[in-house]
């Protein structure tokens, strides 16, 4: 940095000190920890979650007090933009103390300085030769050419002809670019953050809904921005089929609600997936229409691939269930060789069965579920440890006599263990942990009718009383074929029979007097989409060439001077090489003694 | 701008240099630009001005660094080689399950194995250089060094192949979990420490630099067996993009250079120490002043690709998440590394702070820095989450 030599300033005393502090290297040293260290704090505390949450992990009192730091949003608060405030003031009164000197440097080179500044220079060389002055000066030239030097025959004040050359006269260039692009890059970023709306926020003319729940149609118009905001982010989230022509944006523990300039409506949603069953794309097609209802663009959305439009951009950014038709087959376990009764609903709604004594709410539907193998009881050998269920409806189940719940995971898809198949429930108690599995053997035509009809047989039996044994197994399972229609092979018995057993074991420990199984869906996405206008996005991408251009320029391209001067004797000229180099003195110093070999070879 | 028209001439001319070493310059340069210009060819069809941006990127940072580090020209040729031989099985249709040459040594996780015992050999020989004196011992670590280098870049060539095989809708580039991080933190910084080594014409630093490598590369294998990472997966929506390959680069050779800084730190703290009480370090440590002068190109390269790097992964995260940046954890840690070594470098260049100690403070303060990169790398991912916690375990 440059030490300002003389006062160049006119202002009162108290100004120069305040201008001195401000733009001191100290300052910003301590400034620039400061941010740092303040910075940590909202990557340890999740940040803008629901306040609820805040109240139950630290208590009311705590909770009071983080909220006046405002610690639940740090970024955006008072006293945060306040440090990054007086960081870029700082950052700017420095530019604007050091960019004068420095570029009446650039422009004016010192091509012929005093005698003492030459003493002065780092490096310095002498040699003599018996040529003449004109010679010298010519062998100078070529040496200095050899080096990458462009030399300058220049007069000094006693008028004689001295050479000068340098390299990186514009090594400046490399500070101004840099502090200029940390501004820049903060002007760009108070553009993008919509100051107008800030201020409307503080002073209090437009305020965040706090209900989550309240209708479109009934959030007060106080909570509504205008289409022409100059800059937004928010999100929402839309049905396949339906057009909107809003949005959300959370602030504090609140929301508003933006319009669009457009309408947008969700035309298809599409999910793909990897063999494995991993997601490898989430694919939206929307169409754009203005307010008029006139189509203008239509275009898929994917992710790392957003859509533009005139300055809007819309990203992918989410995507969920919406209401698709779940079909679930529910069988009594009272009397397990009824058909089973046919439950539709979708994910949030709320039924009764069994005489009303059990509630069941849908929580969760995904279309794949990919799980480690070892969860499931498989070796975790191919496909990476990692198996796909399927599709998977998950449920809650409340007894309403004793206030019981239990959450039951029912699977579409046949689970295949050593090529047989199993149709799996999973169970268990709210507050324990750990899901038990039924798994009960599938027949040749799915589902488990085979297996349920069997049961209803053996339980007949049993009341005649006839004792458990491998003839009474058998004679019960071919009856329940032939009731079913359902036929096993030889080896298939065997197997469908120990199975079976292992089945009623399992059924010993299930809670309900029913058994749900999961048998078909309709899908109905929705996505959510995330929808930005940034106007400053050109102002920073600007600031962010000149900050990494401008530090390879301040790190790389040291200014390195070279002045030879001649003394004319009788006999001998003494030949006087002296230089300085801005930075890596080291390695300037060794090209110095090169150079300075070259020169004697020539002379 | 600042270079004129004579530089130009200079460099195009590979003036300044021994005619021998300029031979091999222009075989170098000839080498490279007929090798862009067959990327070109190849592929222009499906490059945008971007791709094209790269292409002339690396082509000048491959220029500059084989120009002025001879040694890498022999090391990019060699890691051409063994990927070829790796990448050309897997294309006539060997596996690792009918191919001894693959399963043992060519399949990209027999290669890490490879290259750990290169790494673990290769500290003890700097160790024992440094603390013995054994020149030979110095002399091995160095050449393991090299192999460490280039076993690990030609195997995640050979693992960027792999991910195809079996799959080719998997195909990405192998950087996208922790295991991948961890070869690429070890090969990178590797690669680094030589090139300094043969700045500074020094071994001393290699007992330093190595270890550090060690521990990264034990953190690599144990990842590896206990979390299977080094089975390959596919990768998720989010890091399909072209910026990844770009914005991950930077931010490794970012790491690499700091990582050696503090390293250089803890060896200057040493050094100084063993001047005063005495001891072997003296005699095979380069001297505090050039010490400290090396810690601070390490900072200041690292903190030129650390600040590019988070600027294309902000760019990027504008394409992805549809905010430039959105104070996710592993952002801020972003800034907080950032600002931590910009105060460094302030403090470095500036005359106002008191001279005294100022090498051992700058010594201290890269040192503890280790603390804050590790977090930012490693630390967000294990303990905070967030938007960009891909490497979890």
């Amino acid at each position: 940095m440059l030490e300002a030599h003389a006062p160049v300033y006119t202002e009162p005393l108290s100004i120069r000190i305040v201008v001195r502090v401000l733009g001191s290297m100290r300052l910003a040293v301590h400034l620039l920890l400061f941010v740092a260290i303040a910075s940590i704090i909202g990557t340890v505390l999740p940040q803008q979650e629901v306040y609820t949450d805040y109240s139950h992990q630290f208590g009311p009192f705590w909770f009071t007090v983080f909220g006046h730091l405002d610690l639940y949003d740090v970024y955006r608060c008072g006293w945060y933009m306040g440090i990054v405030a007086f960081l870029i003031i700082s950052t700017t009164v420095c530019v604007l103390r050091n960019a004068p000197p420095m570029v009446r440097e650039m422009r004016h080179v010192p091509s012929s300085p005093s005698a003492h500044f030459l003493q002065k220079r780092p490096e310095h060389f002498t040699s003599t030769s018996a040529k003449a002055h004109g010679e010298i000066l010519q062998s100078a030239v070529a040496a200095l050419r050899d080096f990458g030097y462009q030399a300058r025959p220049v007069q000094d004040n006693a008028g004689k002809t001295q050479l000068f050359a340098q390299k990186g006269r514009f090594y400046r260039i490399g500070y101004l670019l840099t502090h200029v692009g940390i501004i820049l890059f903060c002007v760009g970023a108070i553009y993008n953050a919509n100051l107008p709306l800030k201020w409307a926020e503080w002073t209090g003319t437009v305020h965040p809904e706090k209900n989550f729940d309240l209708p479109l149609s009934k959030i007060p118009q106080s909570s509504w921005l205008s289409s022409s905001s100059s800059a937004f982010r928010g999100i929402i989230t839309i049905p396949v089929g339906q057009t909107v022509n809003a949005m959300f944006e959370l602030v504090g523990d609140g929301f508003l609600v933006q319009h669009l300039p457009f309408m947008l409506r969700l035309d298809a949603f599409k999910v793909t997936h990897y063999s494995n069953g991993l997601a490898k794309d989430f694919v939206s097609t929307v169409s754009l229409y203005h307010h008029d209802g006139k189509l203008f663009k239509t275009g898929i959305v994917r992710v790392n691939h957003p859509m533009s439009v005139s300055g809007v951009q819309i990203y992918q950014s989410s995507y969920s269930d919406s209401a698709s038709r779940l079909q679930l087959h529910n069988y009594l376990l009272s009397d397990p060789g009824l058909p089973p009764a046919t439950i539709n609903a979708a994910v949030g709604e709320h039924l009764k069965t069994f005489g009303s004594q059990y509630a069941i709410s849908l929580r969760d539907f995904k279309t794949q579920n990919v799980i480690p193998r070892k969860a499931v009881g498989l070796s975790s050998g191919a496909h990476h440890g990692m198996i796909n269920m399927g599709p998977t409806v998950s449920y809650l189940v409340n007894n309403d006599r004793d206030h019981t719940q239990i959450l039951i995971k029912s699977y579409m898809k046949p689970f295949s263990r050593h090529d047989e198949d199993y149709r799996l429930i999973g169970f268990r108690e709210m507050g324990s942990t750990t899901y038990h599995y039924l798994t009960i053997p599938q027949g040749p035509q799915h589902g488990i009718r085979l297996f349920m009809t069997y049961l209803d047989d053996l339980e007949q039996a049993a009341r005649h009383g006839e004792n458990a044994s491998k003839a009474v197994f058998l004679h019960n399972l071919d009856k329940a074929q032939a009731q079913t229609r359902v036929f096993l092979n030889v080896h298939d018995r065997d197997w469908f029979l120990q199975s079976s057993l292992k089945a009623m074991q399992e059924l010993r420990a299930y809670p309900l007097p029913f058994l749900t199984v999961f048998h078909h869906y309709d899908l109905h996405w929705s996505a959510g989409l995330e929808i930005t206008r940034y106007p400053g996005m050109k102002i920073i991408y600007i600031a962010c060439f000149a900050l990494v251009f401008g530090i390879f320029i301040l790190f790389y391209v040291p200014r390195r001077r070279i002045w030879i001067q001649i003394d004319e004797d009788k006999e001998k000229s003494r030949i006087n090489l002296f230089a300085d180099s801005s930075r890596n003195e080291e390695d300037f110093h060794r090209d110095m003694e090169d150079l300075n070999a070259q020169l004697q070879e020539k002379l | 701008m600042s270079i004129e028209t004579s530089e130009i001439r200079h460099l195009l001319t590979f003036g300044g240099m021994r005619a021998e070493g300029r031979l091999a310059a222009q075989l170098w340069a000839a080498f490279l630009t007929i090798g862009a210009f067959l990327v070109w060819y190849l592929f222009r069809a499906d490059f945008w001005m971007w791709q094209f941006i790269v292409l002339g990127l690396w082509y000048a940072g491959l220029m500059w660094f084989g120009i002025r580090w001879p040694a890498f020209r022999i090391l990019f040729l060699v890691v051409i080689g063994i990927a070829a031989i790796g990448v050309g099985l897997y294309q006539s249709g060997y596996t690792a399950a009918n191919s001894a040459a693959l399963y043992y040594v060519f399949q990209s996780t027999s290669m890490f194995y490879w290259m750990s015992a290169a790494i673990l050999i290769s500290a003890i020989g700097y160790y024992r250089y440094l603390f013995s004196g054994h020149q030979s011992a110095g002399d091995w670590g160095h050449r393991f060094a090299w192999v460490t280098v280039a076993l690990g870049f030609a195997g995640l060539a050979i693992r960027w192949q792999e991910t195809y095989i079996g799959h080719p809708s998997w195909g990405h580039i192998p950087v996208t979990n922790m295991y991948d991080a961890m070869v690429l933190l070890c090969t990178t910084t590797a690669l680094f420490y030589l090139y300094y080594e043969g700045q500074g014409k020094n071994r001393g630093l290699g007992a330093f630099a190595m270890p550090m490598i060690l521990v990264a590369d034990i953190f690599l294998v144990w990842v590896g067996v206990a979390y299977h990472q080094n089975q390959i997966q596919p990768v998720i929506p989010a890091l399909q993009s072209f910026w990844i390959k770009l914005h991950v680069p930077c931010e490794f050779i970012a790491y690499a250079n700091f990582y050696l800084a503090a390293m250089v730190g803890v060896a200057y703290l040493l050094k100084e120490k063993a001047e005063r009480t005495g001891g072997a370090l003296v005699s095979r440590l380069p001297d505090l002043n050039k010490l400290e002068r090396i810690m601070g190109s390490m900072v200041m390269f690292g903190f030129l690709f650390f600040t590019a790097g988070t600027i294309l992964g902000a760019v990027w995260a504008a394409k992805a998440w549809g905010g430039f940046w959105s104070w996710d954890p592993k952002e801020t840690w972003a800034l907080i590394v950032w600002l931590n070594y910009a105060a460094y470098l302030h403090m470095r260049s500036n005359k106002s702070f008191g001279q005294h100690n100022k090498g051992r403070k700058l010594a201290w303060w890269a040192t503890i820095s280790l603390i804050t990169v590790t977090f930012c790398f490693i630390g967000v991912d294990l303990f905070l989450g967030g938007l960009h916690s891909y490497a979890k375990l």
